[in-house]
């Protein structure tokens, strides 16, 4: 007997979802075993020690030389599956995405603009992503912050207090290209920033030591 | 004080984590009474019958299952559990939607010995707290 097929034609599953089931499954999954191997090696270090302490002399100088080794190899492995969970986080929080004054955006901050009336300008965005990026660059004190305009976007520079890594363009892309490299940086929270902003299709970039954010004017914001 | 005078049932299938979250809790709380249970078939019945104000150390996937769906049925049953639920990795959402079901807390699984320390102290204090209320 030959099996018909089915009638109905199945759903397929969007690329994004794929890529959004991977990064958790990479991210959690491989976690798992990882922190078994940390915490193995942990247990064994602390009997080595207590054994040592024991009888007054380090009995396996090798065995913790390795137990080290080993724990130190797991926290690099943790570092890097702890930024795709980062990534992995941000491209699936959500967003409030509404209307509201610059002066709003950046309440707390000192602007400085060739723009007239910047306090007339509205922008369409969600605002947390926007705050956590000035947080983060500048800390928690009031930060000079540059306001620039086009047609379609206020254009905000963002100047940094922490030290950013000569690095120009994008920080996502640098993360992409190399874990290693980037995981566990101020890289690494720039790139998750970047994330949940280009989902509102909101440009991002580093360039001369500062991050610009490309905020889209809403209709009706003054000229 | 005693604090570590309570049952405890640690729900996770990945073995050598139960066998080090058990390590952990005999050090910290040597007088706890420390179930394991590592195969997830059957759990849902064998939790209902858990100690009386035992608390529960939840894996969050449980053979591939998202354990959070088990919460307010077990709850529902035997109220005086206390469920904390544990991941290797937990986003804020998840962390919502297991407080929301019952859960008295969830936590992602520390990757130090230090860290575990601290995260089953913290659940057994607040476990406590729950059971004296």
């Amino acid at each position: 007997m030959t099996a018909s097929p089915p009638s109905a034609v199945p759903k397929t599953e969007s690329p994004e979802d794929i890529l959004d089931a991977l990064l958790f499954s990479v991210s959690h999954d491989l976690r798992s075993p990882l922190l078994t191997l940390s915490l193995s090696a942990e247990l064994i270090r602390e009997s080595v020690d207590a054994a040592g302490d024991a009888n007054g002399v380090d009995q396996a100088g090798n065995t913790a030389v390795a137990l080290d080794a080993l724990k130190q190899g797991a926290e690099d492995l943790e570092r890097m599956l702890s930024a795709l969970t980062t990534v992995s986080r941000a491209r699936r929080r959500e967003q409030e995405i509404r209307t509201l004054p610059v002066r709003v955006l950046l309440g707390g901050h000192v602007v400085s603009s060739n723009v007239e009336h910047p306090e007339g300008l509205t922008v369409r965005v969600d605002a947390t992503p926007v705050r956590e990026l000035i947080d983060r660059l500048c800390g928690e004190d009031p930060a000079e912050i540059r306001l620039g305009r086009t047609d379609t976007h206020v254009i905000l520079r963002i100047p940094s207090r922490a030290d950013l890594p000569v690095l120009d363009g994008s920080p996502l892309i640098a993360l992409a290209r190399s874990l290693q490299l980037w995981a566990g940086t101020i890289v690494e929270d720039l790139a998750s920033l970047q994330l949940q902003l280009a989902r509102q299709a909101v440009p991002m970039e580093l360039a001369d030591g500062a991050v610009y954010v490309w905020l889209p004017v809403s209709a009706g914001s003054s000229r | 004080m005693n604090q570590g005078a309570v049952p405890v049932v640690i729900v996770d299938d990945e073995v050598d984590h139960a066998i080090i979250i058990r390590r952990v809790l005999a050090a910290i709380a040597p007088y706890a009474a420390v179930d394991v249970m590592t195969d997830p078939h059957g759990v849902e019945d064998r939790l209902l019958q858990a100690p009386f104000r035992a608390l529960l150390l939840m894996d969050r996937m449980l053979a591939g299952r998202q354990s959070i769906d088990l919460i307010p049925g077990l709850l529902h049953a035997r109220p005086d559990l206390s469920i904390a639920l544990l991941s290797a990795a937990l986003s804020d959402e998840d962390r919502k939607r297991a407080l929301a079901a019952g859960a008295v807390a969830a936590a992602e699984k520390p990757g130090t010995l230090d860290g575990w320390r601290m995260l089953l102290r913290e659940l057994l204090g607040l476990h406590r707290a729950r059971s004296v209320a």
